[in-house]
């Protein structure tokens, strides 16, 4: 077990031959047109995915999804692509507002998700004509634990996380597409 | 790591000067083998020498991460390798890679804070309610 925060660069994004089954997911990578967002390179969806397809839910939450060379040094971009620093010996928790994202096209360069700058953007912005990366169910782990730490500062270790979110597809009557292999039906 | 020591000073002077011996370790920031007939038996040390040892235990687990890190060519963002004066080319992929598939226990949240991971999950079922509010 480790405590590093993120996957391969190779195990973020589902293959744009395979995506076809996968519904519009918390953590996959929106082209926003329309408002504040239309301006940003892209938006990460942070809102749950079991509120998504609710005809309740009006306005999706998004955060803003930056270009690594928004950063100023290598150093500080060195503190996105790792999120933890070693200190006087000691490995520290670094950035923890953002959460690194690879290229999701070839050719692409790499960028981060913002999770100081949130907006609602309406939920017909959200659709499979709208996303351009769809993550994996692992890379959601390893957002979902992130933000945790973000948001709350709670601490989990990476199989924790998976452990609840196997429960919670296991448990879900409408989840939809491709089940990863730790979260049997 | 820098503790330094100075003169020894015997157990006489210990027994019968001690005020003063520690006022002048504390002082001069040095540490003191306390001898016994010619042979040290203990050192006495000022208080930051005590940080010192503590900073080099941490290093001493840390160390083969930010090795493994240079032998990477991963810009592994670290105090201890720019004391070093040691340089990584930064290249995301390789930073990437290697925080990816090397192993690493974190000791401090963001703000210097213990990190204590939270006990293994122990997940149920959870049954939700739908019903929605109807909101003027």
């Amino acid at each position: 077990m480790s405590d590093s925060w993120y996957l391969d660069a190779s195990d973020y994004y589902i293959g744009r031959s395979a995506l076809a089954p996968y519904p519009v997911r918390q953590g996959d990578l929106l082209r926003v047109s329309g408002g504040a967002p239309s301006r940003w390179v892209g938006a990460q969806i942070i809102h749950p995915t079991c509120e998504l397809p609710k005809s309740a839910v009006k306005a999706i939450q998004v955060v803003r999804v930056r270009r690594l060379r928004d950063v100023r040094d290598d150093f500080g971009r060195s503190l996105v692509v790792a999120g933890y620093r070693e200190v006087d010996g000691g490995r520290r928790v670094a950035v923890a507002s953002t959460f690194f994202l690879p290229p999701w096209t070839d050719g692409g360069e790499p960028c981060f998700a913002d999770f100081r700058e949130v907006a609602s953007v309406p939920r017909s912005a959200v659709s499979r004509r709208s996303r351009v990366a769809a993550i994996t169910h692992d890379c959601r782990v390893t957002l979902i634990r992130r933000y945790l730490y973000f948001r709350f500062r709670l601490a989990f270790r990476f199989e924790d996380v998976r452990a609840w979110e196997a429960q919670r597809i296991a448990s879900d009557p409408a989840f939809e597409g491709p089940r990863p292999g730790w979260a049997r039906a | 790591m820098r503790i330094r020591f100075g003169e020894p000073v015997g157990h006489r002077k210990i027994k019968n000067e001690l005020p003063a011996v520690l006022r002048e370790t504390v002082a001069r920031g040095v540490g003191a083998p306390i001898t016994n007939r010619g042979r040290v038996d203990a050192y006495l040390v000022p208080p930051q020498a005590r940080d010192e040892l503590e900073r080099a235990e941490r290093l001493r687990e840390t160390i083969p991460l930010l090795m493994a890190a240079a032998a990477a060519g991963a810009a592994l963002p670290s105090q201890t390798l720019r004391d070093l004066g040691i340089e990584i080319p930064f290249d995301w992929r390789a930073l990437n890679r290697f925080t990816a598939r090397t192993e690493v226990r974190f000791t401090e949240g963001e703000d210097g804070e213990p990190w204590i991971a939270a006990p293994p999950a122990r997940p149920e079922r959870v049954i939700e309610d739908e019903t929605e509010l109807e909101l003027e």
